[in-house]
């Protein structure tokens, strides 16, 4: 059968977090609808449907780090349930005050897939020595398949960036690397490369601040 | 120890900056958190670290599966008609989409549409639809499982081939999740000190989109900067390169401009 988009549920099922916050609802630059904090609070109170709502914004962002992190799906599925799993049973944990909810979802999310690869690259290894594997991928050719990733804009900023700032972000970000491992991959002393990311990250904050992108 | 000014070398904002990537582990990060606990300066810097890091990550479309094991997890009932995981494209406004979901829009009727992977269950079927929307020219075939429970086959479609020498290597495929793949489907398989590699052609100076392997994996996940229309699949030692150094196969992909 053919399946037309008349078939396609509501693209969002959270009239009753909408209504309960109605109140101090307030229109956010990006969305309306409750604000993330208050879909936080609802979470306590144990709403499902907040958690369908915050998954319906921020899922991909998730999914979008996890996938770049792992480049493995069946990895990145389990990161992904993982980070929603756990906000739902200890929704706590978010600060408001900290933060905003999508760039600590996404810092939950990477800190999993980081760990999800750092023991599958151990089995991984494992699988190199009986020769099942073909060997990574040189680091400049790793750090360009990441950079190809990025949105334009974002692109754009990071290019701005001196390229051994660049890298070592890239690498340790996306590649999932420790600043030891990225260190030895690109051939410079540890210390540097942590002051490389600390300027590179002061660096791109500024210039996606003056693209008007951050909040 | 030399005498500073007051805090001056106190805060380990190297470190934390690493921290930040999760690249900093055992002892080390113990010490940045317990530090953490108590800066409340520090713990500013590390939110605004992570919300940089953040708006370099690109939101894809997560499979539909993902959703109902999250509601398997945290609801022992599924409610029939629960929200659909991330249906429509992210309320940002500075948020660009992967080229792939949008490319699945602009996929016209005469390219091949075959079965790629077979998802369970009703929420599987709305991520379908959201993924075909607008081709309408995709079947997609639905069966009713024993249990009452929907199983559908979903469809991958082919948005370009890469050929040399007038044989088809390879063809770039995009699954209902957005996700491209080049899938070899006539490259020979390299011995294990060279690889293939993809690469945009687009500009003035091909990028690498990533190394492919030896050709023994058939198909190989790959992303597509959005506007990707030239590509090209040359051979590399092992490891790939940072140009290409024999192109053996180029394609014209049909993502939009």
């Amino acid at each position: 059968m053919v399946v037309t988009t008349a078939e396609r549920p509501d693209a969002v099922r959270g009239t009753a977090v909408a209504t309960r916050h109605a109140d101090s609802m307030r229109l956010a630059d990006r969305q309306t609808g409750p604000m993330d904090e208050e879909l936080v609070a609802a979470l306590v109170a144990g709403d499902h449907d907040a958690l369908a709502e915050i998954y319906r914004r921020y899922g991909g962002a998730v999914w979008g780090v996890a996938r770049r992190v792992c480049n493995d799906r069946t990895l990145a599925e389990d990161v992904t349930q993982t980070v929603f799993v756990d906000l739902w049973r200890r929704p706590e944990r978010f600060d408001p005050s900290r933060g905003a909810l999508r760039p600590w979802l996404v810092a939950q999310a990477h800190a999993r897939a980081v760990d999800a690869v750092r023991s599958e690259s151990a089995r991984q290894r494992r699988h190199e020595r009986e020769g099942q594997y073909a060997p990574p991928p040189s680091p400049d050719v790793e750090a360009a398949a990441h950079l190809a990733s990025l949105s334009e804009d974002v692109r754009r900023a990071v290019d701005e960036l001196p390229s051994d700032e660049r890298d070592a972000i890239v690498l340790a970000y996306f590649g999932g690397h420790s600043y030891r491992e990225t260190a030895a991959l690109l051939g410079a002393p540890e210390g540097t490369i942590k002051s490389r990311i600390r300027r590179g990250l002061s660096v791109l904050r500024r210039a996606l601040e003056a693209q008007g992108m951050t909040p | 120890m030399s005498f500073t000014r007051p805090n001056a070398g106190d805060h380990p904002r190297d470190d934390l900056a690493a921290y930040a990537l999760d690249a900093v582990d055992g002892a080390e990060r113990q010490a940045i958190e317990s530090h953490l606990a108590l800066c409340h300066s520090c713990r500013r810097e590390l939110a605004a670290h992570e919300e940089v890091l953040s708006r370099m990550v690109v939101d894809e479309r997560p499979p539909a599966t993902v959703w109902d094991q999250i509601v398997a997890q945290t609801r022992p009932q599924p409610q029939a008609g629960a929200p659909e995981a991330d249906q429509r494209r992210p309320a940002h406004d500075d948020v660009v989409p992967l080229a792939t979901l949008e490319s699945a829009r602009h996929l016209s009727d005469e390219r091949r549409a075959r079965p790629r992977r077979r998802l369970a269950g009703a929420l599987a079927m709305a991520a379908a639809v959201v993924a075909v929307a607008g081709i309408g020219t995709v079947v997609v075939n639905e069966m009713v499982g024993d249990d009452g429970g929907q199983d559908i086959e979903v469809v991958a479609e082919t948005v370009g081939v890469i050929s040399g020498d007038g044989v088809e290597l390879a063809e770039v495929t995009v699954d209902e999740a957005g996700a491209a793949h080049v899938e070899f489907t006539g490259a020979s398989t390299l011995d294990a000190d060279h690889t293939y590699q993809l690469w945009s052609t687009d500009g003035a100076e091909p990028v690498s989109l990533g190394v492919l392997g030896t050709g023994s994996d058939r198909e190989i996940e790959v992303t597509l900067p959005e506007g990707t229309t030239r590509v090209a699949i040359s051979e590399e030692p092992a490891g790939g390169s940072s140009q290409p150094t024999t192109v053996v196969g180029q394609g014209e992909l049909s993502l939009p401009a």
